[in-house]
C-alpha cells in the first residue's frame, strides 16, 4: 500500500486561496439575502409529532417497505414462517445484531440454512436479517451501521431484507441521526439510511423494484422492545 | 479537460435542429420531465418552508465556498485518519492516472462504477479501457447508454432519451443465443440485476461519486436508489471515489439540510433509497467492506471558477432540477447541448471547465433567461444572471465589424433626429427586409428566423396625425 496522501496538497489549495483572496463578488441582480449561518430546522408534514411510530409506519408502507407492526418484544413464528415460505427461502444470513442472531436460531430450526454476515455468504442468500440502529419517521427510513451489525453485505446483497426494528429507536427525522455525527465519537466504516426496497426508474420512469439490492424490505416493528 | 465530445464538428444549431425534429426523443422528454417536475413541487410542498431552506442553503453554500481550501484540508485530515487515502487531482488526466496507478498495482481486470458524473468529465473509462481494465457501468441508465456508446442525457436519468424498445434492443445484445427479451421495464430491470451481480461479485475495483463530503467527519456520501453504489464500494476490495472539489461541506447539519433538499428537488423522493455514508474502509472487526478507500479530490479548472463573476455554479448540487423545468432542454434532451453535462447547468458549466472546445461558447445562448432554472434551483443559483455573465464575456470578444455596427445603432437610436430618420428609412426599406436576414454576414443569425417587418407608418408619425 502507497503513502496514504498524494498530489499535491500545497500547489491544490495555494491556488484556492489566491483565487479566494480578492473576496467573492456578489450577484448584482440577485444578491445573497441577509441571514445567519445557523442551519434551519426541517419540519415535514409527513410527521406526526405526536405519532412518530405511526408516522413511521405510513411513511415506510408509502416507499414498499411492507412493515409488520408487532404488540410483542420478538417476531412471532408466524409471521417469519410467513416471509420465509412467501419469498422462498431456502439461505439466510445473519447480521451480528442481537435480535438477529436470534431469528437466525428459528430460522434453522424451521429448516433454512442460516450463515453469519461476510460478502460470500450474503451473496449466496434468499434472505439477509438484520437489526436497525435507528428509524426515522419523516421519511419511513431504516439506519444500518456497520459496526453493530458487524458488516454491510446482509441489506445488500440477499434479494429479501428482513431488519427488525425496536419502537424506542425511532426518532423524528434525519437530523436526530445525521446531526450528532459530528460530536466526536468514532464512525463505523458504513452508514447506510435504507428507504424502501431497491428501485430503478431509468426505463421511461416506471419503478422498477430489486434491481441491484433487495426486491423487497420487510420490517419487523417490535412495540413491546 | 479529457472527456471528448461526442459533437466535435457539429454546431449547436445542428444539434438542436436534430433532436427537435426527433419525434419519438421528444416524446420520451416530455414523459419523463413532467414527471420529475410534478414530483419535485408535491415533495417539497411536504416542507415546512421550503423556499426559507432553498435560501438557508445558498447561503450555507456561499458560505463553505468562501472557506473552501480549508475545509478540504480537514476533509483530507480526517479521512487519512479514518485509514483513507488522499489524492488531490490537478486535472481529468491527473486523477485518471492515479486511479490506473492504483488499479495496476492491485491488478484489476474488472472495475464497476456506480453513476459519476465527475468520471463521466474526466473520461475515466476510456483511461481504464486503455490500461487493459474493463470498467462496466452499474447504474441501469449509465449500463444502457455505455452498451449503446452513447453518454448520459440527464443528470440523473442517463438514458431518459431512450424509449423500452429502444433499451429492450440494446439489452437484447447482452442475452444468451435464442434468448429473446420482452420490453417491460420490470423484466428489464431483473435481466440488468441478472447479468450485473456477477460483474460485481468479481470486480476487484469499484468507483463512485460523491454527492456531498463531510469535512468534521472525514465522510463522504453517496445518494442513489438501485443499490449499485453500495454495491460498487462494498463488495470490490478497493473502492474509490472521484470528487469534484467543491462537493463539500464543514459540518453535518450542512449535509443534513443538502441531503433533504436533494432527492426532493432530484425526484421528488423525501430521501432516495439509499445514503450511504462512508468514513474509511472496513474497520478490524467489521465482516466486509473495502480493506482500501481512496477519495481523489478534483479540481479540473474548478479554482479558475471560484472567485470570479459566475463562482455561484460550483453550489451546484447535481440534481436535475433545472433540467426538467427549462424550456430549452425540454424541447432538445441533453445530447444536443454535447458534452458531459447538459440543461441550464450544463450551459453554464461546459464553457467554464472545458477550455478545449470553442463550440462550448456557444452555450449560454441555449436558454431564454426565463429564470424557471433559478426558481426550481434547491440552493436558488441565480443561473440566468450566470448566462448573462457568459454572454456578455463573448460578445468582449465580438469582431471589430460586428462591435462598430453595434456602435452606430446605439449612436443612432440615442438621439431624436437620428432615431427617427433611421425610422423612416426602414419604412421605406420596407419591401428590402424580407431578403435583409439573407445579407452576407448575417444568413446565419437569421436561419430559422422571421425578419421584423418595419411598419409602413412609425408610431411617431401616427401619434403627430392624431391616429393614436
Amino acid at each position: 500500500v502507497s503513502a496514504l496522501e498524494t498530489g499535491d496538497r500545497a500547489a491544490f489549495t495555494a491556488r484556492l486561496r489566491s483565487r479566494l483572496a480578492g473576496g467573492v463578488p456578489d450577484n448584482v441582480a440577485h444578491p445573497l439575502a441577509p441571514g445567519s449561518a445557523e442551519i434551519p430546522v426541517i419540519e415535514s408534514r409527513l410527521l406526526d409529532p405526536s405519532d412518530i411510530i405511526g408516522s413511521f409506519v405510513r411513511n415506510a408502507s408509502h416507499v414498499r417497505a411492507a412493515v409488520h407492526d408487532i404488540a410483542g418484544a420478538v417476531v412471532p413464528d408466524d409471521v417469519l414462517g410467513d416471509i420465509v415460505a412467501r419469498h422462498d427461502v431456502s439461505r439466510a444470513v445473519i447480521s451480528r445484531d442481537d435480535e438477529a442472531v436470534e431469528i437466525g436460531q428459528r430460522l434453522t430450526s424451521m429448516g433454512v440454512e442460516v450463515a453469519t454476515v461476510s460478502a460470500t455468504a450474503s451473496a449466496r442468500a434468499d434472505l439477509g436479517v438484520t437489526a436497525a440502529a435507528a428509524g426515522l419517521a419523516a421519511t419511513g427510513t431504516l439506519v444500518q451501521d456497520s459496526h453493530r451489525s458487524g458488516g454491510r453485505t446482509a441489506s445488500l446483497l440477499p434479494r429479501v431484507h428482513l431488519c427488525v426494528l425496536p419502537a424506542s429507536r425511532i426518532v423524528p427525522s434525519t437530523a436526530a441521526v445525521l446531526r450528532p455525527l459530528g460530536d466526536g465519537r468514532e464512525l463505523p466504516s458504513n452508514l447506510a439510511l435504507i428507504t424502501g426496497p431497491s428501485r430503478s426508474g431509468d426505463i421511461e420512469l416506471v419503478m422498477a423494484f430489486g434491481v441491484h439490492g433487495p426486491v423487497a424490505v420487510e420490517i419487523a416493528l417490535l412495540r413491546g422492545a | 479537460v479529457t472527456a471528448e465530445w461526442s459533437i466535435t464538428g457539429t454546431t449547436l444549431r445542428d444539434r438542436t435542429a436534430k433532436a427537435a425534429a426527433d419525434e419519438r426523443l421528444r416524446e420520451s422528454l416530455a414523459r419523463a420531465v413532467g414527471r420529475f417536475g410534478n414530483q419535485r413541487v408535491d415533495a417539497l410542498g411536504t416542507l415546512v418552508g421550503a423556499d426559507g431552506l432553498r435560501a438557508a442553503a445558498r447561503r450555507m453554500r456561499a458560505d463553505v465556498l468562501a472557506d473552501l481550501p480549508a475545509i478540504l484540508e480537514r476533509f483530507a485530515d480526517r479521512f487519512i485518519a479514518n485509514g483513507g487515502h488522499v489524492h488531490w487531482a490537478a486535472d481529468g488526466a491527473d486523477a485518471n492516472a492515479y486511479v490506473v496507478e492504483v488499479a495496476r498495482r492491485i491488478g484489476a481486470r474488472t472495475v464497476v462504477k456506480g453513476k459519476s458524473m465527475a468520471t463521466e468529465e474526466t473520461g475515466l473509462n476510456h483511461a481504464l479501457e486503455a490500461a487493459g481494465c474493463t470498467p462496466v457501468e452499474t447504474d441501469l441508465g449509465e449500463w444502457i447508454i455505455q452498451l449503446a456508446g452513447q453518454t448520459p442525457s440527464h443528470i440523473i436519468a442517463p438514458a431518459v432519451h431512450l424509449d423500452r424498445y429502444q433499451v429492450r434492443d440494446i439489452l437484447q445484445t447482452q442475452a444468451e443465443p435464442g434468448r429473446v427479451l420482452d420490453a417491460e421495464p420490470d423484466h428489464l430491470a431483473a435481466f440488468a440485476r441478472e447479468k450485473l451481480r456477477p460483474r460485481f461479485l468479481a470486480a476487484d475495483m469499484g468507483i463512485s461519486g460523491c454527492n456531498v463530503a463531510v469535512a468534521e467527519t472525514g465522510s463522504i456520501v453517496l445518494v442513489e436508489n438501485e443499490g449499485n453504489g453500495r454495491l460498487s464500494t462494498t463488495v470490490p476490495r478497493v473502492h474509490i471515489a472521484i470528487m469534484g472539489m467543491e462537493r463539500i461541506v464543514e459540518r453535518w447539519d450542512q449535509a443534513d439540510l443538502l441531503l433533504n433538499l436533494l432527492a426532493r428537488s432530484g425526484t421528488g423522493q423525501h430521501l432516495s433509497v439509499y445514503t450511504n455514508i462512508l468514513s474509511g474502509p472496513r474497520r478490524p472487526d467489521e465482516m466486509d467492506g473495502p480493506d482500501e478507500m481512496h477519495v481523489v479530490i478534483l479540481d479540473n479548472a474548478r479554482s479558475d471558477v471560484l472567485g470570479s463573476e459566475v463562482h455561484e455554479i460550483l453550489n451546484c448540487i447535481r440534481c436535475g432540477a433545472c433540467l426538467n423545468v427549462c424550456p430549452v432542454y425540454r424541447q432538445v434532451g441533453g445530447h444536443a447541448y454535447g458534452w458531459v453535462y447538459s440543461g441550464p447547468v450544463g450551459a453554464v458549466l461546459t464553457p467554464l471547465l472545458d477550455h478545449g472546445e470553442p463550440e462550448a461558447a456557444e452555450l449560454p445562448n441555449a436558454s431564454t433567461l426565463c429564470g424557471a432554472c433559478m426558481d426550481a434551483c434547491p440552493v436558488s443559483i441565480p443561473i440566468q444572471d450566470l448566462l448573462l455573465s457568459l454572454r456578455r464575456a463573448k460578445a468582449s470578444h465580438a469582431g471589430a465589424a460586428e462591435r462598430s455596427g453595434w456602435k452606430a445603432w446605439s449612436s443612432a437610436w440615442s438621439r431624436p433626429l437620428t432615431y427617427r430618420s433611421s425610422i423612416k428609412a426602414a419604412a421605406l426599406g420596407r419591401p428590402l427586409t424580407k431578403y435583409g436576414a439573407m445579407a452576407p454576414g448575417l444568413r446565419g443569425w437569421g436561419h430559422g428566423r422571421t425578419p421584423p417587418q418595419p411598419a409602413a407608418r412609425s408610431f411617431t408619425q401616427r401619434w403627430k396625425a392624431g391616429e393614436v
